[in-house]
């Protein structure tokens, strides 16, 4: 086979702007979205477009159901994570326990993000 | 240092494979099996534990994405992006869902365009490294961006810093097997 090797340096300039750019725009963006200080204080389910918020510290589990899904999510100790969901790709199970203010965990198929709010977190305000 | 396609030769690429006429058998030849292997690469990232190459929930390497790029660089626009969307229409069908779709659609429009900007535009100074970073972080805004819009915005956005950490680390895998594949010559071509 004629294989022809072009002589020319694999790495360009643009390729360490590129990363760069990137880097710079995930920290900016962590920043200005708070996600790394303060203390979460509610625990707000979005199902489907209905509001619900409960005590972060205060032991729970609840079970949440949403365009025929079904998830459970325990509250315990400030930390709050989908223990069980029959959704077929169970993301949220595999995203973890979160607890600091502005994370979230959500659940595409039954349209349920639960996220943390409170304390320092601001991210309403954001323009976002 | 590895060789690669100059950029002489990428511009050549571009504009003498979006002129000269292939055959239309052997455009459909072609097509077809970069849509092989899409899928099939498709596939392998469904069936590979999320862990194997990025620790992080809901990461892809982005392997499928490999072909799209390939294609845009050896000048087969049009065909790249037939490809991509019968990828995304097809992996949606065997392995998601109707929301999944929507959300692959918008993440693989955002890369597309990423993609054309970078080799199209900027490809004097973006190389093939560059060009897959720019790919994977346009996908995971375009992600965000359809989750947004299908559920709450604050609650995607949150992922935002995650996935464009994450995808500094998956833009440099395909990036070097793009590299590597820039020394190959073209099947069909």
């Amino acid at each position: 086979m004629n294989t022809k090797i072009y002589k020319s340096r694999a790495v360009l300039p643009g390729d360490v702007a590129v990363y760069i750019i990137v880097a710079a725009v995930a920290v900016l963006s962590s920043i200005a979205l708070g996600t790394n200080d303060g203390r979460p204080e509610y625990v707000e389910i979005n199902s489907g477009g209905q509001i619900e918020r409960y005590p972060l510290y205060e032991e729970r589990k609840l079970t949440l159901s949403n365009e025929g899904y079904l998830l459970t999510l325990v509250i315990e100790s400030g930390r709050v994570w989908i223990e069980d969901a029959d959704c077929p790709d169970r993301l949220c199970v595999k995203t973890g326990k979160i607890s600091k203010p502005g994370e979230s965990i959500i659940c595409v198929p039954a349209r349920i993000s639960v996220r943390l709010t409170g304390g320092k977190d601001d991210s309403d305000a954001v323009a976002w | 240092m590895i060789p690669t396609l100059s950029h002489g030769k990428l511009m050549n690429n571009l504009s003498r494979n979006s002129r000269v006429k292939m055959s239309k058998a052997r455009r459909l030849a072609l097509d077809g099996a970069m849509l092989c292997v899409a899928l099939a690469l498709s596939y392998l990232e469904s069936i590979l534990p999320a862990w194997t190459l990025v620790p992080l929930p809901g990461v892809k390497p982005g392997l499928a994405n490999i072909v799209t790029v390939l294609l845009v660089r050896r000048g087969y626009v049009a065909d790249a992006a037939a490809v991509s969307f019968a990828r995304i229409c097809l992996s949606a069908m065997l392995f998601g869902g109707p929301v999944s779709y929507f959300i692959s659609l918008s993440g693989g429009a955002f890369a597309f365009f990423a993609l054309c900007v970078c080799t199209y535009a900027l490809g004097k100074f973006v190389g093939p490294l560059g060009t897959s970073v720019m790919s994977a972080a346009a996908h995971n805004i375009g992600q965000i961006f359809a989750v947004s819009v299908i559920m709450s915005p604050t609650a995607a956005i949150a992922y935002l810093p995650v996935l464009l950490f994450a995808s500094l680390f998956t833009g440099t895998i395909t990036g070097i097997i793009l590299i590597l594949l820039d020394r190959v010559k073209f099947p069909l071509s």
